[in-house]
């Protein structure tokens, strides 16, 4: 029999700050957290706009007693995983170990290090100086770096679908806890900034230099930002027995594959819908009892449209009602960390029975005719939200998340 | 829920040749390497978007081509593409594009960058290419990790217990660059090795058995079990924790005179401290070393894909295990098992048997 699935403990890591209250706090007050990036040179770009994580957050991670030098990503993703373990109470003391399978998605991984070391390549400098870097650079190391430092003994997996690797990675925990594999699995995302990233997004045109306007005739792309987001992900008897503190429950979750091209997403969106419809028939409900959605959203053209057709596709007329909103503006695009923050998110709003706004939309797009919540964030009783995510090659994922009763 | 899994199909090319011939021949030391770049990808892949493509997606993409035809799967229909997945593991990814888009970066101009090199440095560019290559539109993802062919072998099977899919392409894929060989001097803890990597790609179909009779599927072997243990120790080190206790009481599965441990290592030393890792009775097996300092070099996800290849046609033929000593080559073992402790503390253990 399929087990029921809850979120136990909660971290979080963007522009807003690190915690659940700064976050909520911004959410509910429609305060974005968007400004000039200063980790790296921006001058050739066209925008310097980005939601960078304060420096004191990350050297809030600096573990004295480990030498090894930690990636920009993975100071991220500890502090977010270190936050949901406390916050489920399971975080341990030194020494001790908690057995549990840490799943996370990341899309470029510790590409800060990678490109430390092979810039020193091509410049020609002392490339032992950086070597150090190395022990960072691949995706499958930060995980293993946080796995060690809070004593996580159990299988590590990296999912890679771009930017929802996040999404996936908590599906993944979903799908293992519910069929009885684990009882606790530690799930999430992140990806740190990069100028790499940066360079890359640029390069293909999808970054604006205007500010990012999910659902908006005149969007004009995106702005990227850096963070993780942990959930604890836990079976329900196993969380009661334990008294944990439920935030929510994981009731469906979809992922299928545009399979059209490696970049752009399939305009006529059968694929992303399908990953909404899986979700919605794995958790039993039918789309007139989703409350609202926490939209992919990114502000470029092709997404947003392709977007607004998935969810027509599925809720029918339905669409036009229910609440719509993209996060994507108070914090950028996080990349791989994008599905597993907008969880988070999803979930702070129905603690709050609050919906966040879809920040900066002005004028309407008759493509994207959607419900969207605008002139500030607005308070209503939420049950379920569903959340999406969609990335480069055609990744879909969808996941329902209940409030717990 | 479906309890019987196996291998219906193999694909795979690297720098040793392509297809079995030429894979018996490198196991039994007569192959000539020859770098990934100078293989001819268009005689065996017609897909205009895997032209401009990494390496890495050209071989992946090719491999995973020969899987499925040898699966009898291709073409695939639009009916069934939602429940066909692809799971592929690498270590490094992209590195061609993701070194050559850093360079220009770096060197030249960041506006004048090509665009295709950054979208196709990401790692799950592979995966994407086998996606919209082939038409498979049921869950694909990549899954980084010094392990990742044996994780996406058991990601696989969890999605078709679930009912996600019926069917899943498993595999993995990493190329040979200098870059490598100078990173890995300058990180692992002996800086002299010589770090001798080549590069290609392994793919196999993973179906239920129920699924496999009813259409009538040649079978290669049976999958017994899959675990893999991360142990928190260091990234650089291995570490002796045993994956195969774990695979052992999860299956409920005792060992069997005649088992045989196909074993990835990195030199001779290592393998005996393997050896005597996974087998403390290790008398009663047979236990080949494949030696990724030699003959089976650096390959990461490409060597893991190969290694476990290698399992599932050796219960099937005598052929591929002829080469090593101490075997009976008059048949196949009856069962296989794959064993693997890798950087950042990853071993994995996976278990193959004949399917008759």
């Amino acid at each position: 029999m399929k087990k029921r699935v809850v979120i136990t403990g909660m971290g979080i890591v963007t522009s807003l700050g690190a915690g659940i209250d700064i976050t909520a706090s911004a959410l509910r007050a429609s305060r974005a957290a968007i400004g000039p990036i200063t980790s790296f040179d921006t001058s050739k770009h066209k925008t310097n706009q980005g939601g960078e994580v304060g420096v004191e957050i990350l050297e809030s991670v600096i573990y004295k007693d480990k030498q090894f030098h930690l990636d920009r990503a993975t100071k991220l993703l500890l502090r977010a995983c270190k936050d949901a373990l406390n916050d489920a109470r399971l975080l341990t003391q030194q020494g001790e170990y908690i057995k549990a399978p840490l799943v996370v998605g990341t899309t470029l991984g510790g590409i800060c290090s990678g490109q430390n070391f092979h810039r020193a390549m091509l410049l020609k400098e002392d490339t032992q100086k950086y070597a150090r870097f190395l022990g960072d650079a691949l995706a499958c190391h930060q995980p293993f770096h946080v796995a060690s430092i809070l004593g996580i003994l159990g299988e590590t997996i990296v999912l890679n679908n771009a930017c929802a690797s996040g999404l996936s990675a908590i599906g993944c925990a979903f799908e293992r806890v519910r069929l009885g594999k684990s009882t606790v699995v530690i799930a999430g995302g992140y990806d740190g900034m990069s100028d790499f990233a940066h360079a890359g997004f640029n390069t293909l045109q999808l970054v604006t230099s205007d500010k990012c306007r999910p659902f908006d005739k005149n969007r004009s792309g995106l702005l990227l930002g850096e963070g993780a987001g942990v959930v604890i992900v836990e079976e329900l008897e196993h969380a009661m027995k334990r008294n944990a503190t439920i935030h929510g429950e994981i009731i469906g979750f979809g992922q299928s594959s545009d399979a059209y091209h490696i970049t752009k997403p399939d305009p006529e969106a059968q694929e992303a819908a399908s990953a909404i419809r899986n979700a919605i028939e794995e958790a039993g409900v039918t789309p007139e009892s989703i409350d609202y959605i926490n939209a992919h959203g990114t502000g470029t053209p092709s997404n947003d449209s392709m977007e607004t057709k998935a969810i027509s596709n599925v809720l029918g007329e339905y669409a036009k009602r229910v609440p719509v909103s993209s996060t994507k503006p108070f914090t950028g695009h996080l990349l791989g960390a994008a599905g597993a923050t907008e969880v988070i998110f999803s979930i702070i709003s129905m603690q709050q029975n609050n919906i966040p706004e879809n920040l900066n939309y002005i004028t309407p797009d008759p493509e994207c005719d959607l419900n969207l919540v605008t002139g500030g964030s607005r308070d209503q009783e939420l049950k379920m939200v569903l959340t999406t995510s969609f990335g480069f090659g055609g990744s879909n994922a969808a996941m329902v998340l209940r409030k717990f009763a | 829920m479906e309890k019987d899994f196996v291998i219906t199909g193999v694909g795979f090319l690297g720098n040793w040749g392509v297809g079995k011939k030429d894979f018996i021949r490198f196991l039994r030391g007569e192959g000539v390497p020859v770098s990934i770049e100078e293989v001819d990808f268009d005689a065996y892949i017609d897909v205009p978007s895997v032209r401009r493509a990494d390496y890495i997606s050209c071989c992946a993409l090719t491999a995973a081509k020969f899987a499925l035809e040898d699966a009898g799967m291709l073409p695939i229909s639009k009916e069934k593409s939602n429940r066909i997945g692809a799971i592929l593991g690498t270590v490094h990814g992209a590195l061609y594009y993701t070194i050559e888009y850093h360079a220009s970066l770096v060197l030249g101009d960041p506006k004048l960058a090509s665009p295709l090199l950054f979208s196709d440095s990401v790692a799950n560019a592979a995966v994407s290419h086998i996606s919209t290559g082939l038409g498979i539109r049921g869950y694909s993802t990549t899954v980084p990790g010094y392990c990742g062919v044996t994780q996406a072998l058991k990601l696989g099977i969890e999605l078709i217990q679930q009912g996600v899919i019926d069917v899943c392409l498993v595999g993995g894929a990493d190329v040979n660059h200098d870059f490598l060989t100078k990173a890995y001097r300058g990180c692992l803890c002996s800086p002299e090795l010589i770090v001798n990597t080549f590069g290609g790609s392994g793919c196999l179909v993973i179906e239920s058995l129920s699924h496999a009779i009813k259409r009538k599927a040649k079978i290669y072997a049976k999958i017994d079990g899959v675990s893999i243990i991360t142990a928190s120790y260091a990234v650089a080190s291995c570490y002796n924790i045993s994956p195969l206790q774990d695979l052992l009481n999860e299956a409920n599965i005792e060992l069997r005179d005649n088992d045989c441990f196909l074993n990835m290592s990195f030199d001779d030393e290592d393998s005996l401290c393997r050896r005597d890792l996974f087998l403390p009775k290790f008398s009663r097996h047979h236990f080949i070393s494949l030696d990724c300092s030699s003959s089976f070099g650096y390959g990461f996800a490409a060597a893991e894909a190969f290694q476990i290849i290698l399992g599932v046609l050796g219960v099937d033929s005598e052929e591929y295990l002829s080469s090593f000593k101490g075997i009976n080559t008059n048949k196949p073992p009856n069962r296989i098992f794959i064993t693997r402790t890798t950087l950042a503390g990853t071993n994995s253990c996976a278990l193959f048997s004949h399917c008759s």
